[in-house]
């Protein structure tokens, strides 16, 4: 189907669906009416936001738009491809995403722009591309669509970091789909800073092929209500999917974590880890799926779920959820929620570190396990900078 | 070594469900329908109070409001309302049955057969020290020990002779636990209920027996409405035990009760199921839709309720016996065992509301799945922002046996305290090759290899069931597992 069409297409899904409501079990504890009420412009002007550059290539959107000033990506090295995804179509785009969620039917219908990152079989790409999405316009809406593609046994590394002005209202639409050939492998992060006050959702979909590694850390601070969708399709033998996140939270943030695991054929494994710290009035909600079809035996999948909770009005919602069809697999899933170690802090302590400092060290260490699996090592001294950062802001 | 084996596959799934015979009754049945009529008729027949009717008709107008949840991971074709008869009753010689000299001795023949005795000579010289009410389609027809236990002032007997005798409990309590709009099912069974037990525990008092209902569905085309209402005054204990069996039949039959516990400070009350009801042929024609609602209102403080049940039966099940954990310092658990077999469906679970301090909560489920069975544990634990200190265990392990049956796991986990203490694990795991192995090689054949290696998966629930219980549960599993290894 071409873009037109499949623009076509997904308005009218999306004007016959509308949003979702709580009424919806996949939307139970996240209403999104804030949302679906809010008019948004189309008002356009620079960005006045700044970023760190985590290496040589960048790719900047302003409030929306590909910046090229800003961006730096025309010396690249060779096996890679990347650019606007409204100068470079691939007929694979629009057939990953789930079509049924209005978020991604309204994306398809409206989005701008995007980042477009294809490699071909065999390149290795060391570089980290560090895809940066500003944000300063208040009352836009942003629909951006973002396309990976790496080919046979072939590597790359992205990062898409989110940047709002603090105290801005806007609306981010994001869909990413990333298709990993036979034994190529993405490496992917999510660093999302948006606005307090803004909305932030973004639609992840991969598929991987057979002994292709699609991992993913997402880490999330900004946005008053947001909501992170992420499906891997695990479709050849020997594929392996790692989707570990942390979400840290306070004032009255919502934010919402949707995993789909789907396990279609044997000897795959997936291996979820998320951790969040909540403050004040924030709310979480995690829900994380396996599904192993019936074919796929020996399947091994991992998912656990932690929540530290360090105010009385935080919250929240988990479900971890196992949905099994075969019968020579390894599932297991858990859930925890709670506060920290008194006896581990009592120990600190008796080490002659006072509480307040005993009480960071721990805090931080319950967030650092997500960052343990994090192999570029730019991406893992950033995040921890801003895990540092956020700690810092909440113990005060 | 291979474990698919046909031959034995076809014989052992053959074996007959060992409850399935009718008893040929004379009854006395409303005809099929469902409307105001009926509801007052099934009043009227039972001589019931005029607020009990008012309840009842309540009821049955918010259940015409109501669609059928769709929720639950079970597929089955719609279930005709209008085409089921709300009451049945074996019919009697006189009005009631003075003694179990007027029961008709067809009925007694009928429980013999399935292993309860109700001549109270016969319990009295064996073994078991356990009172029973037993119901039989919608009635109540003897309970036994009854005398011994009024000694004690405790109350326990059919549901209909306690709105004779003690309306002022019934009214006091009934509804207050699972009110009359709580859900589809729960709703319908407000409306059309037939019978079931009652049972009072005064102050203090620890009951010396096991309290035990025994249901069977026996008249075609009847759905058994029954509903249980169990109450523990400040300090009082009790076990009180439940049995299901029904004849085997080509279609389905509904079955939707309700059950009711409170248990006031310092109470405790221990809940035991073992639920049997026919489950229908292999290849899922019959069997039972068993629609429940179970509710536990830890009111007081200190108090607990503990619910152990053993689900092996019903063509679907559709359950979660819940705990409402208001007092301060009370307990809820739930152990739960599901086995599905054949096109067995099992949707169920518990949930655990804390809502008081220092509250805490067990669950144990274990799940086991064979055949072309689904079977899923649902459940939520929510912390309440008054719970301080609530403290919760979940623990959800699946089996699967064999490669064309399901095992899901939706747990729900709201928390909306920071003291609290939530953790939940779940884990899937088949019967291992090398296990069956080594029991193959120690002489026991691969059937009894899987109910032994069952059996031991399941031992953290057997061993809160009481001990006659656990006796019958651990057969049972033999028998619903009987041809699922191949």
């Amino acid at each position: 189907m071409d873009l037109k069409k499949l623009r076509e297409k997904a308005a009218a899904d999306f004007k016959a669906n509308g949003f979702p409501t709580t009424k919806e079990e996949l939307w139970r504890f996240t209403d999104v009416s804030r949302v679906a009420t809010a008019e948004f412009s189309n008002d356009w002007k620079p960005s006045d936001l700044t970023f760190r550059a985590l290496d040589k290539i960048t790719v900047v959107f302003e409030n929306g738009k590909l910046s090229r000033e800003k961006s730096n990506f025309t010396e690249l090295p060779e096996g890679i491809c990347i650019g606007s995804i409204l100068d470079l179509v691939d007929p694979r785009i629009g057939t990953l995403a789930d079509a049924q969620s209005a978020f991604v039917s309204s994306n398809t219908a409206f989005f701008a722009d995007g980042t477009f990152i294809e490699v071909t079989d065999g390149a290795k790409i060391d570089t980290p591309i560090h895809l940066i999405y500003l944000a300063d316009v208040d009352g836009a809406a942003f629909h951006l669509r973002n396309f990976i593609s790496v080919g046979k046994d072939a590597q790359v590394t992205v990062v898409e970091e989110y940047i709002g002005q603090s105290g801005a209202t806007y609306w981010t639409n994001a869909v990413t789909e990333v298709f990993v050939a036979d034994q190529g492998a993405v490496d992917h992060y999510k660093v999302q800073r948006e606005s307090e006050s803004s909305f932030h959702f973004q639609t992840l979909e991969a598929q991987l092929g057979a002994d292709a590694v699609f991992s993913n850390h997402a880490v999330t601070f900004g946005s008053a209500l947001g909501r992170n969708d992420i499906r891997g399709k695990l479709t050849g033998e020997g594929g392996e999917a790692i989707c570990n996140g942390l979400y840290l939270l306070k004032d009255k943030q919502v934010f919402d974590t949707h995993i789909f695991m789907d396990h279609a054929v044997p000897k795959c494994n997936s291996h979820e880890l998320y951790k969040g710290i909540l403050d004040d009035k924030a709310r979480a909600v995690f829900c994380g799926r396996i599904l192993v079809q019936k074919d796929a035996q020996q399947t091994d999948a991992i998912q656990s779920n932690g929540n530290l909770l360090l105010s009385r009005a935080a919250k929240v919602n988990t479900l971890p959820q196992l949905e099994i069809y075969a019968d020579d697999v390894k599932c297991t899933h858990g859930a925890t929620i709670g506060q920290l170690d008194e006896t581990a802090l009592y120990y600190l302590q008796t080490r002659g570190i006072d509480p307040v400092q005993g009480h960071a060290m721990l805090t931080f260490a319950f967030a650092n396990e997500v960052m343990d699996e994090v192999k570029c090592k730019i991406a893992k001294v950033y995040i921890e900078d801003l895990v540092h950062e956020w700690l810092d802001q909440v113990s005060k | 070594m291979k474990i698919e084996d046909e031959k034995s596959f076809d014989t052992l799934t053959d074996k007959e469900y060992k409850y399935g015979f009718v008893t040929d009754i004379e009854s006395d049945s409303l005809p099929p329908g469902l409307n105001e009529d009926i509801v007052r008729a099934i009043s009227k027949r039972k001589n019931e109070p005029e607020w009990l009717m008012e309840f009842r008709l309540k009821a049955y107008r918010h259940w015409l409001t109501l669609e059928e949840p769709k929720w639950a991971k079970v597929e089955f074709p719609p279930v005709d309302y209008q085409a089921l008869s709300y009451y049945s009753a074996p019919k009697q010689k006189a009005d009631m049955p003075q003694s179990l000299d007027d029961v008709d001795p067809e009925l007694l023949a009928t429980y013999e057969k399935l292993g309860i005795p109700l001549g109270e000579q016969e319990v009295l010289a064996g073994v078991a020290n356990v009172a029973v009410d037993a119901v039989f389609d919608s009635v109540s027809v003897a309970t036994t020990f009854k005398k011994n236990l009024e000694e004690l002032g405790i109350i326990f007997g059919s549901f209909s002779d306690a709105v004779k005798d003690h309306p002022e409990l019934v009214k006091k309590y009934l509804g207050t636990v699972v009110p009359y709009k709580d859900n589809y099912y729960a709703t319908l069974n407000s409306a059309v209920f037939s019978d079931g037990s009652f049972c009072y525990i005064p102050k203090g008092v620890k009951c010396p027996l096991e309290l035990s209902t025994y249901f069977r569905i026996n008249a075609a085309n009847t759905g058994q409405f029954e509903r249980t209402l169990l109450v523990a005054d400040e300090g009082a204990q009790v076990s009180y035990l439940e049995g299901c069996t029904a004849p085997q039949r080509d279609e389905n039959q509904l079955h939707a009760a309700v059950v009711e516990l409170i248990a006031h400070k310092d109470a405790k009350i221990k809940y035991s199921t073992v639920q049997n009801w026919y489950p229908g042929d292999k290849d899922g024609k019959g069997g039972i839709y068993n629609f429940v609602t179970k509710r536990g209102h830890c009111r007081g403080d200190n108090s607990k309720i503990s619910w152990t049940q053993v689900e092996t039966g019903s063509a679907i099940t559709w359950k979660y016996p819940s705990c409402i954990l208001k007092g301060d310092n009370s307990v809820g658990e739930f152990y739960s065992v599901a086995v599905t077999n054949n096109m067995q469906q099992a949707d169920t679970g518990t949930k655990m509301v804390h809502i008081g301090k220092n509250t805490k909560s067990t669950i144990i489920s274990k799940g086991i799945s064979a055949g072309k069975a689904q079977n899923t544990y649902r459940g939520l634990v929510r912390v309440q922002e008054t719970a301080e200190n609530a403290r919760n265990f979940s623990q959800c392990d699946s089996m699967l046996i064999g490669d064309r049956c399901g095992a899901h796991t939706f747990p729900y986990i709201d928390v909306n305290n920071p003291t609290a203490q939530v953790e939940h694990e779940a884990t899937t795991t088949k019967i291992g090759e090398d296990q069956i192995f080594y029991c193959n090689q120690r002489g026991l054949d691969t059937e009894e290899a899987v109910t032994m290696i069952v059996n031991g998966f399941c031992k953290e629930v057997f061993r809160e069931l009481p001990m006659e219980f656990a006796v019958e549960a651990q057969k049972l599993l033999g028998i619903s597992l009987e041809g699922s290894v191949g």
